[in-house]
This record gives C-alpha cells, sequence and structure tokens, in this order.
C-alpha cells in the first residue's frame, strides 16, 4: 500500500511540474527513513493528506526556483524578487500535485482530501516521523519530494 | 467591448491574477474574491454574468459557496477550476450546481472557450 501511495505522489509531481512549467524533472534518489531525519530546506510548501492515507506531503525548492515557477504559471511575466507572488504560485503548484495525486490514488481505491498548503522557510526542517524522500534533477534545480506517514504501522 | 462581469474566486492570489490579465484582455470586467463567503458577498454585491471558483479555500470551501450563490440566484452561472478532479469531488460540484469544472492547470485557451459557451 505504502510504494503505491508514494508512487502516486511522484508520478502527480513529475506530470504536474512539467504541465505548469514545461520543464522536466528526473528522479535522482529515493530513500526511506524510519524515524524521520532532518532536511535541508530553503522553501518549504507543506501539505495535510487526510482520508484513507494520513500524513504530509512536503516539496522543497529554494528561491530561484520559486520565482521561474511563478513566473511560468503566468505565462513567462517575469518575477525578479521572492515574495508573496512567488509563494502563491508554488502553494497553487502543491495543490496541483495534492490534487493529481488525490485523482491517482482515488482510482487505487484510497479516498483522500488534501488541506491548504503553507509555506515554512529557513535552513532546516526536521521530519519526526517515517518519511520517503525523492530528489529530482531539473534544469532549474533540485525539487525534494517527501511523503510523511503519520502512523508508522503503515510502512511495509 | 464586453460589458461582461466575471467573478474570479480563488484563494491564490497567483490564479486570480493570471485569470484577471486573460479574462481582461477580452474585455470583460473581473471582480475578485479569496474565500467562499467572499464570493457570496460579492455575487450579491455585483450580481456577475459568471463566476469561476476553486474548491479548497479557507472560511467556506467552493461546493458550499456554489450552493449559497445558487439560493441568491439560481440561474448563476459558476465554473469549477480546481486542482481537486477526483471523480467525487467533480461529481459533488456539478451536483450542487456548477455547469461544469476545469481541472488546474488552467490552460487560457481551455478557460476561454468555457467561459464564452456559458456567457455568449
Amino acid at each position: 500500500m505504502d510504494s503505491q501511495i508514494v508512487n502516486q505522489f511522484i508520478k502527480a509531481t513529475t506530470s504536474i511540474f512539467f504541465q505548469v512549467n514545461n520543464v522536466s524533472l528526473t528522479k535522482s534518489d529515493l530513500e526511506y527513513f524510519p524515524d524521520g531525519h532532518r532536511v535541508a530546506a530553503r522553501v518549504a510548501t507543506i501539505l495535510g493528506v487526510t482520508g484513507a492515507f494520513k500524513g504530509q506531503f512536503i516539496i522543497l525548492i529554494d528561491e530561484a526556483m520559486a520565482m521561474k515557477i511563478a513566473s511560468a504559471s503566468m505565462g513567462g511575466v517575469p518575477v525578479p524578487t521572492y515574495g508573496k507572488l512567488a509563494e502563491s504560485a508554488v502553494c497553487e503548484l502543491g495543490n496541483m500535485i495534492g490534487g493529481e495525486a488525490s485523482k491517482r490514488l482515488l482510482e487505487s481505491g484510497y479516498d483522500c482530501d488534501i488541506t491548504s498548503p503553507r509555506i515554512v522557510r529557513g535552513e532546516e526542517i526536521v521530519i519526526t516521523s517515517a518519511s520517503f524522500v525523492s530528489k529530482f534533477a531539473s534544469e532549474w534545480g533540485e525539487l525534494q519530494l517527501i511523503v510523511k506517514f503519520d502512523n508508522r504501522a503503515q510502512i511495509k | 467591448m464586453t460589458n461582461k462581469k466575471i467573478l474570479v474566486v480563488d484563494d491564490a492570489s497567483i490564479v486570480r491574477l493570471t485569470l484577471k490579465h486573460l479574462f481582461e484582455n477580452y474585455h470583460y470586467t473581473v471582480i475578485e474574491a479569496e474565500t467562499g463567503e467572499e464570493a457570496v458577498e460579492k455575487y450579491k454585491a455585483f450580481q456577475p454574468d459568471l463566476v469561476t471558483m476553486d474548491i479548497t479555500m479557507p472560511d467556506m470551501d467552493g461546493i458550499t459557496a456554489v450552493k449559497e450563490i445558487l439560493k441568491i440566484d439560481a440561474k448563476a452561472k459558476i465554473i469549477m477550476c480546481s486542482a481537486m478532479g477526483q471523480s467525487n469531488k467533480v461529481k459533488a460540484a456539478v451536483t450542487a450546481g456548477a455547469k461544469t469544472f476545469i481541472v488546474k492547470p488552467l490552460h487560457p485557451e481551455r478557460v476561454l472557450t468555457t467561459v464564452k459557451k456559458y456567457l455568449d
């Protein structure tokens, strides 16, 4: 069950990122941390998942990529500084990834809802429970996707 | 020049801005709302010809807002524009009274074609 859930988030991330930005993501790494871990993060977009799977998914990027996403979302209008517009674009990207993942999960029999996104900025975030971390490379730099399970017993 | 008014409802400022630019380029007048509750108030105040409505928003979600707006105006034309495109959400929105459902990412041509279909 859990690998299927993580795979749907990975597929949703690559698909939506390309549709919005016309930039491909290439998965370079996937790791499992049974007891949580610390991860470097400039811009972390955090969305909750409720329903058949309870947890969070988190998208980690840097400010430069956030500005490029905002620009692409507005049809190429330059976004030269990191601010509310860039954060809105990143949150919306998170919403779309969550929506696509929910659609895919429902088709697999898991009915999930996604909560509104929030942004956390800093140098590092601490994940306190079991999580999968997928790294993606792109021409805009690296993106990391964390799928965190609230209930460790779910992990198989 | 059209005098048609479109109420754009979305909690994401980038979506409101993008749709506002798109619609204004085609000479529609745009009113914005950030929540379902604000959408209901602005519908009463401005009586727009069409509404684009997100689903996941703070205070009042888009499906509840559709029901509230239809209580005010049973002929309201509401198009859902949401990232939550799973079949149960689409069904809930259409059952609530939305005319149709566009799944994000929003493609300008698709949005315009749909808006024109219900406005013209």
